[in-house]
């Protein structure tokens, strides 16, 4: 029923709108279902008309009906196909001036024809407006007036009074009406000026907003207003959201919102301060000091599941218009990087005053002790680091044995006083114990070697620092204690430990070994060659104890270092009582190679034992990384060369083997320790 | 030296092997490399480092590796003086660095164009004084050796 209702409103408001749209202009529809509604009706009651005076046998009345009928009706056709409603209305004012003249002129029933005549100011003001249609109207009262008046055509046959009031009644029609029009004229002006201004306010309150949204979306704070119930307004930055990684709802109370990030006592806190700020009574630079929220750490979920903490800080501000609905206005800014570079610098303060008490535990050290602790600890050191290079223990034998060594260290430190030191390797413990508990892979591993460089060069600046107090120090008379004789202690070491690898009994004699005669800048490239000397003489060297008694010699191998000292070289020497340089097995290697393979045989033993320092000659079976490899001699040769020295080697076969380094002196230029 | 700092190279040698050679490596012990001691490598490649960590990293190969990676890629036989060598481990070289970029994106650190060395015995002059780290992989085509020598500037001490 409703449909059919809706689709009959629809139809009739289509047809006497002659289908124009709601806004085409306001007033203007209702001008036009005014006129295709005046044009209707009119045509059909003069339709009703010609069918009347037809019946009654009046022809000539009936036909003219009927034309203007037509006419009329041709005339809505016209206004509905070209919308001309202008013209439209101008037409139907003449047709219906032509009728209504015809209408008053034939009389009608008790003269009643020209009552019509009276509507005549109504329609054509309307349809033609003020000023045309008061022309129109009055051009008709002119018309319609010779009409009454002049006997000869009035065929209703009023008397003149008569006609005069008719005509009087169409003046006062025609002046109300045009009142009317004029009045409604006004006030439609009015409406589309009212109009005009209040859509250009409104298109200037969207830029506004425009410039405003733009800077709160701009802008590289959080900005959010609150309510006197704490509760969030609709107006905030893009920032506040991003900072809180969660959007936000108008009307939501702020603690609530910040309750999963914040503990319950922060919470309360937050209100608190809130009312406070509201209330106004405290000072605003009081306030500030207890806001709670000054530097906040949140730790909350993001909508992803993953974890995020962050530090803001909030800053709360008392909106300054007196009755504002949101009273407060709250900035977050995100301080997350400037608490890390605050952190950084505690840190680093932290640091530096370790090494201080560092440097004070060490130079207390008795030097000899000194000495010796760092002699050990190097040797422990590089004990474990040749095991993890060597491969030759993994999984958690080398962890244990990586513990075991720390351990160790820390020991030694912690006797001699190194608080700090030990604290260190302590840490770096606990990590080996924490892998080997929990289990570990080879990340973990990579991480304890990097922790085992840092200790070692910790050891190393220790060292440093240790050698530099020394040659401050006055010369002491402690007996039987060569000072900065780190040099001796690390070989004796060195010896002791490859003696303990190879399972080869050997000994060293360092007492020629004054260390403190070697200059400074010798002392690393003399430690590595005779470091090197001494795999050699464990590689190659020491004989098995059944040749050795058979050769008439200690079962225990001996190694004997001294230092000469003269006003431009320096030489340094090394001899084992090993096997010595074998020409035959010397000269079958050269034959293998391919650039002496065709004069080896021509080689003397002095040539052929030259081959020892050319890169990549070695007689050894095995090629572990300790000797065998063929580039220990050469690097040392390349270095003593380097530093214009010279290196020489003797060997008495079965008997012995000597290396000689020399090194030039420059005058009196490095520093010395005193001996 | 921080361990985040490595594990981008290490990934991105295994990954390269993995990914374009079909190789695997197995990861052996990690240890403390001797500054002045003899570098039995035959050809590597060094990618310095900038930043907040400072350094160099060192990728360094054996013969029998270097030569038969190249074999494979230009179709014949090579030797280790062949040019074909040095191009082919350059290469490599510098996809390694490239994809470790990505990995230190988080870091302040950049690298730079990586630079071959060749020769037996070659020396590497370690920049700084911070401890080296020798990581050294083995597959079933040969080894190859990571070294790391890098300085934290930023962090205290």
């Amino acid at each position: 029923m409703n449909n059919i209702a809706s689709i009959a409103k629809k139809g009739i408001l289509n047809v006497l709108s002659s289908g124009i749209e709601r806004d085409f202009i306001v007033g203007e529809r209702s001008r036009v279902i005014f006129l295709n509604s005046v044009t209707l009706a009119g045509g059909a009651m003069i339709a009703i008309f010609a069918f009347l005076n037809l019946a009654v046998g009046n022809i000539p009345l009936g036909a003219i009906c009927a034309a203007s009928a037509f006419l009329v009706f041709a005339n809505f056709i016209f206004i509905r196909l070209t919308k001309r409603f202008t013209a439209g209305g101008i037409i139907d004012c003449a047709l219906i001036f032509i009728f209504y003249l015809i209408l008053a002129y034939t009389g009608g029933e008790a003269g009643s024809g020209v009552l019509w005549s009276m509507t005549y100011p109504l329609i054509a003001l309307f349809l033609l407006g003020p000023v045309w249609g008061s022309a129109i109207v009055l051009v008709y009262g002119a018309a319609i007036s010779v009409l009454l008046f002049l006997p000869a055509l009035n065929l209703a046959r009023f008397p003149p009074l008569y006609s005069a009031r008719v005509v009087g009644t169409y003046i006062f029609i025609l002046v109300f009406a045009l009142i009317y029009e004029l009045v409604r004229r006004a006030a439609l002006s009015r409406l589309y000026k009212a109009n005009d201004s209040l859509s250009r306010v409104s298109g200037q309150l969207v830029e506004k907003k425009k410039e405003t949204d733009d800077i709160l979306s701009s802008v590289l704070e959080g900005i959010f207003l609150l309510d006197k119930d704490h509760k969030l307004g609709e107006a905030h930055s893009k920032k506040f959201e991003e900072l809180l990684e969660r959007e936000c709802v108008v009307g939501e109370d702020f603690t609530a919102l910040l309750s999963p990030a914040l503990g319950e006592r922060d919470c309360t806190a937050v209100e608190d301060y809130l009312e406070l700020l509201l209330a106004g009574t405290v000072n605003e630079e009081l306030l500030a000091e207890i806001n709670p929220l000054a530097e906040a750490s949140l730790e909350f979920a993001r909508p992803d599941g993953s974890p995020a903490a962050k530090r803001l800080r909030f800053q709360f501000i008392k909106v300054a218009s007196g009755e504002a609905t949101y009273p407060i206005m709250g900035v977050i800014e995100d301080a997350t990087g400037e608490f890390e570079l605050k952190r950084l610098m505690e840190e680093s303060e932290i640091e530096h005053k370790r090494s201080m008490e560092s440097l004070f535990q060490i130079i207390h050290v008795d030097p000899a002790m000194m000495s010796e602790f760092i002699a050990d600890s190097e040797a422990e050191l590089e004990g474990i680091n040749d095991l993890m290079r060597e491969e030759r223990l993994s999984g958690k034998p080398l962890l244990e044995a990586l513990y075991q060594s720390m351990h160790a260290v820390k020991g030694n430190a912690a006797l001699l006083g190194l608080e700090e030191f030990s604290k260190k390797i302590h840490a770096h413990e606990d990590k080996i114990k924490q892998k080997l508990e929990q289990g570990y892979e080879w990340r973990d591993i990579l991480e304890l070697t990097i922790g085992l460089g840092d200790i070692k060069r910790e050891l190393d600046a220790i060292k440093a620092l240790i050698e530099k107090v020394l040659r401050f120090q006055v010369a002491s008379t402690k007996a039987g204690v060569k000072e900065g004789n780190l040099l001796a202690y690390s070989i004796e070491k060195i010896v002791k430990r490859e003696s303990a690898r190879t399972g080869v009994p050997a000994a060293a004699n360092i007492e020629g070994m004054v260390s403190s005669k070697i200059p400074d800048v010798y002392r690393k490239l003399v430690k590595d060659a005779i470091a090197q000397f001494v795999r050699n003489s464990f590689a190659h060297g020491f004989e098995s104890l059944e040749t050795r008694v058979a050769r008439g010699k200690e079962a225990e191998g001996r190694i004997i270092l001294s230092i000469e000292r003269g006003a431009k070289t320096i030489s340094i020497r090394y001899a084992d009582d090993g096997a010595g340089l074998d020409p035959e097995i010397l000269r079958l290697r050269a034959r293998a190679m391919p650039e002496f393979s065709e004069c080896a045989d021509a080689m003397t033993p002095i040539d052929l034992a030259k081959l020892i320092f050319l890169p990549g000659f070695s007689t050894a079976a095995d090629t572990s990384l300790s000797a065998g490899r063929g580039v220990g001699l050469a690097l040392v040769k390349n270095r003593v060369n380097e530093a214009g020295g010279k290196i020489l080697v003797r060997s008495a076969r079965g008997r012995s083997l000597e290396f000689s380094i020399m090194l030039p002196l420059a005058e009196s230029k490095h520093a010395e320790a005193v001996s | 030296m921080n361990i985040a700092h490595i594990e981008p190279f290490i990934d991105s040698t295994v990954g390269l092997f993995r990914d374009m050679f079909k190789i695997e490596s197995e990861y052996l012990t990690p240890y403390l490399l001797n500054r002045d001691s003899p570098y039995e490598w035959d050809i590597s490649g060094i990618i310095g480092i900038s930043g907040d960590s400072r350094g160099v990293v060192v990728i360094s190969f054996e013969a029998a590796f270097a030569t038969e990676i190249t074999a494979g890629l230009v179709g014949r036989k090579v030797g280790i003086d062949d040019p074909d060598v040095i191009d082919v481990i350059g290469e490599l070289v510098n996809i390694v660095a490239g994809n470790a970029k990505k990995g230190l994106e988080e870091f302040r650190l950049s690298i730079s164009l990586p630079s071959i060395v060749k020769g037996f015995n070659h020396r590497i002059s370690w920049p700084s004084n911070a401890p080296i780290i020798g990581i050294p992989f083995k597959t079933a085509s040969g080894k190859f050796h990571l070294s790391v020598g890098l300085e934290n500037i930023i962090t205290p001490f």
